[in-house]
């Protein structure tokens, strides 16, 4: 670690998703080094709930769902998160040919901070996720 | 034919058109009467006119007779006996009225003729002759006044006497007239001779010629003193020989006319006898301001019963026009009405037509929604597939390329360690499988929906193939923690199939059974008959959701969230390229499913 990252809280991320390679590498990539990433992830929402439920409501600075998983999907859990801490910031990353419009049509009122569609490569993910807590 | 209310038209039609013909007949007769009364009115004025008209003819024509007759009476020549000027005076007198006098004649105051008119008659009264008993002597002589005699038949036929007195009171006139009477001198009498025939051509010839008509002249006492019929003139129109001229039906009322006649006032009245109709027409003639004798004019006419004729054939007219009218609108009711029917039964098979037009039109638009509603599910199947096929297509493409990004910027970076783990390449081996089987069964689903898909049918023992796939399974889905337990009792079948498609089938139909089994047991089983040989495939999963049950082996039907949904699709068209089934069915205990496929049988079988 470097002096840069430990004097600043690192920003803490939940990242929830069924492929247990995408976890793997969204976890090595964003806690690398030069990155300011705090990154537990889950392989199925129920799992993240009740991580979620262990620490206070706004532990987490942002949450990163795939929205196609057994059981639980994303939507449900982001409703979930909702439900418990109305401000905490979710985006949805997922493979679907889903844009924003089509979300927005369905549901209009939604709080998403950003419809991330794979394959992204991790730099740019990196980006992404920075520029969506820093904005807020 | 037609239905009650038609009928009943048709007879209201008919009523209306009966009543409409009474009516009109009534109507007709009603008409015809009033201008029978007309013409009946008009004959009878024009009847009286006419008498009028005659009767002061007559009376001009008898004036000219009582003036000549005065004249005389007070000319000198008479008072003087100047006898051959009172010749010519007669004479003169005579040319004067020769139309209607035979004569005049002078009478002395004894009754001798003195003097007769020469011209007309030939059997004139001689001079000398006694006429002192003639009641135109006697009477003027006694009275002092005119005499008017009533007919005589004389020896020049029926003849009516007018005579004058003649006084003579020259001498006193001037001495005494209070004594005037006494001093008076009967002189004699003026007489003339009306010729009765001469009278009646006379009357006759003075009628307006279009009017058939017959005059007669009555005098104040009922005598004829003219008639057509000269046996009649001269007598009482009460005696017998008149009475039996006239009809007994009528021979009241005609005397009732006669009697009413002799009065004072005009008349004109109707006498009908056998459909004929004679108006009688009076008028009274006075002469001196004395009525003396009354005026006939009978014409029979048969205006009535013409007229009665026309208006009977109008009426009869009238009433068949209308009859026929009404005859006409019961027909044109009729032609309407069946015109109407046949217009009535074309509408309703159009009606029909268009309804059966608009049943099957509503059915192909039935059939037109239900093929739209099929295409839109194929739609909406085809935009599922798109999207689940992008979702395994890019899912595993992340991970590879976040692993081979990683390795690579070790190799960017100044430490020369390059650190690789088999972690890293196990997942960019299965990511990298997991493409390939994606694409082998998007290549599959076009070769058998392009019907090229082919089998390398070979003999080979079951149980080989199924050790062989239960390793491949556990290698597969190592990443699932909790595994579920696979139970198979290995038996030989021997089966001649595709080795590698039979394969497929059955990896398929185990990868379903482990993804949807969390914990228990899968059992693979094979059975064989003569004619067939039956692998199944037994979980104690979730079971069969209803809702995909009936379209289980179509295209893009998952309820999976992971799976493109073509692998029972693609095992069908396996087994059925191998002329076998393919089925499943939830378990009966009601835990999980069994999935069975079969294969016709082989004929030989191994230990």
């Amino acid at each position: 670690m470097s002096d840069n990252s430990s004097d600043i809280d690192p920003i803490k991320l939940m990242v929830v998703d069924d492929e247990r390679d995408i976890l793997r590498i969204i976890k090595r990539d964003l806690e690398a080094d030069e990155n300011p990433f705090k990154v537990d992830v889950f392989h199925s929402s129920e799992l993240a709930l009740q991580e979620f439920d262990i620490h206070p409501k706004d532990y987490y600075d942002l949450i990163l769902t795939d929205i196609r998983m057994p059981k639980m999907n994303g939507f449900e859990l982001y409703r979930r998160i909702k439900e418990k801490n109305p401000a905490m910031k979710i985006a949805f990353i997922t493979a679907f040919e889903i844009n924003r419009d089509e979300f927005n049509k369905v549901l209009p009122s939604i709080d998403v901070k950003d419809f991330i569609i794979k394959p992204i490569s991790m730099s740019d993910l990196i980006v992404k996720l920075k520029l969506i807590v820093k904005r807020s | 034919m037609f239905s009650k209310g038609n009928i009943g038209l048709l007879v209201f039609t008919a009523i209306i058109a009966i009543i409409l013909s009474v009516l009109s007949y009534q109507y007709s007769s009603l008409t015809a009467n009033k201008i029978a009364g007309i013409a009946s009115d008009d004959v009878r004025s024009n009847a009286r006119i006419e008498a009028y008209h005659l009767s002061q003819i007559l009376i001009q024509s008898i004036e000219a007779i009582t003036n000549n007759l005065k004249a005389l009476t007070n000319s000198l020549p008479v008072l003087n006996s100047e006898n051959q000027t009172v010749q010519f005076l007669l004479n003169n007198a005579q040319d004067s009225t020769n139309n209607l006098t035979n004569a005049y004649y002078l009478l002395n105051s004894s009754g001798s003729v003195i003097s007769s008119s020469n011209s007309g008659m030939e059997l004139r009264p001689q001079a000398g002759l006694d006429l002192s008993k003639t009641e135109y002597f006697l009477a003027p002589r006694n009275t002092k006044l005119p005499y008017y005699s009533t007919v005589k038949q004389s020896d020049e036929g029926a003849t009516i006497y007018v005579s004058y007195p003649i006084f003579d009171n020259r001498n006193d006139k001037l001495e005494n007239t209070v004594q005037n009477n006494t001093t008076e001198t009967f002189r004699g009498v003026i007489v003339s001779a009306i010729d009765v025939e001469k009278v009646g051509n006379f009357l006759q010839g003075k009628l307006s010629p279009e009017l058939i008509s017959n005059v007669g002249l009555m005098d104040k006492n009922g005598i004829f003193l003219y008639a057509r019929n000269e046996s009649l003139i001269g007598q009482n129109f009460l005696s017998d020989d008149f009475q039996s001229t006239i009809p007994s039906e009528i021979k009241d009322s005609y005397n009732d006319i006669l009697k009413r006649s002799l009065g004072s006032e005009s008349g004109s009245e109707d006498i009908s006898f056998n459909d004929k109709t004679s108006t009688i027409s009076y008028q009274p003639v006075a002469i001196d301001a004395k009525q003396l004798w009354t005026l006939y004019i009978g014409s029979p006419h048969t205006l009535t019963s013409d007229v009665g004729l026309l208006i009977d054939q109008q009426k009869n007219f009238s009433t068949i026009v209308v009859m026929a009218i009404g005859a006409i609108a019961i027909g044109i009711s009729f032609v309407i009405l069946s015109w109407n029917k046949s217009l009535k039964a074309s509408v309703r098979n159009r009606t029909l037509e268009l309804k059966s037009a608009n049943d099957s039109l509503t059915e192909s638009n039935r059939l037109l929604a239900a093929a739209n509603e099929q295409l839109k599910v194929h739609d909406k199947m085809q935009k599922e597939f798109i999207n689940v096929a992008a979702h395994e297509l890019r899912t595993p493409i992340m991970p590879i390329l976040g692993d081979a990004q990683y390795i690579e910027r070790q190799f960017n970076s100044e430490d020369p360690r390059i650190q690789i783990e088999r972690d890293q390449i196990s997942s960019l081996i299965r990511n990298a499988k997991r493409l390939d089987r994606l694409a082998s069964d998007i290549l599959d689903v076009t070769r058998i929906e392009s019907k090229s898909l082919r089998l390398n049918k070979e003999k080979f023992n079951l149980k080989d193939m199924i050790y062989s796939i239960l390793t491949d399974v556990k290698k597969y889905d190592s990443e699932v923690t909790k595994f579920p337990e696979i139970k198979y009792t290995p038996k030989d079948v021997i089966v001649e199939a595709d080795k590698g498609r039979l394969s497929q089938v059955l990896a398929n139909l185990l990868s379903n059974a482990v993804k949807f089994t969390e914990k228990g047991t899968i059992t693979i089983d094979t059975s064989e008959s003569d004619k067939e040989v039956i692998v199944s495939v037994r979980d104690t999963g979730t079971g069969i959701d209803p809702e995909v049950y009936q379209k289980l082996f179509s295209k893009f039907i998952t309820k999976s969230d992971r799976g493109t949904g073509l692998g029972l699709f693609i095992s069908k068209s396996i087994i059925e390229s191998h002329g076998g089934r393919i089925w499943a069915e939830n378990n009966l205990d009601g835990l999980g499913a069994t999935f069975y496929f079969s294969l016709p049988g082989s004929s030989h079988s191994e230990a």
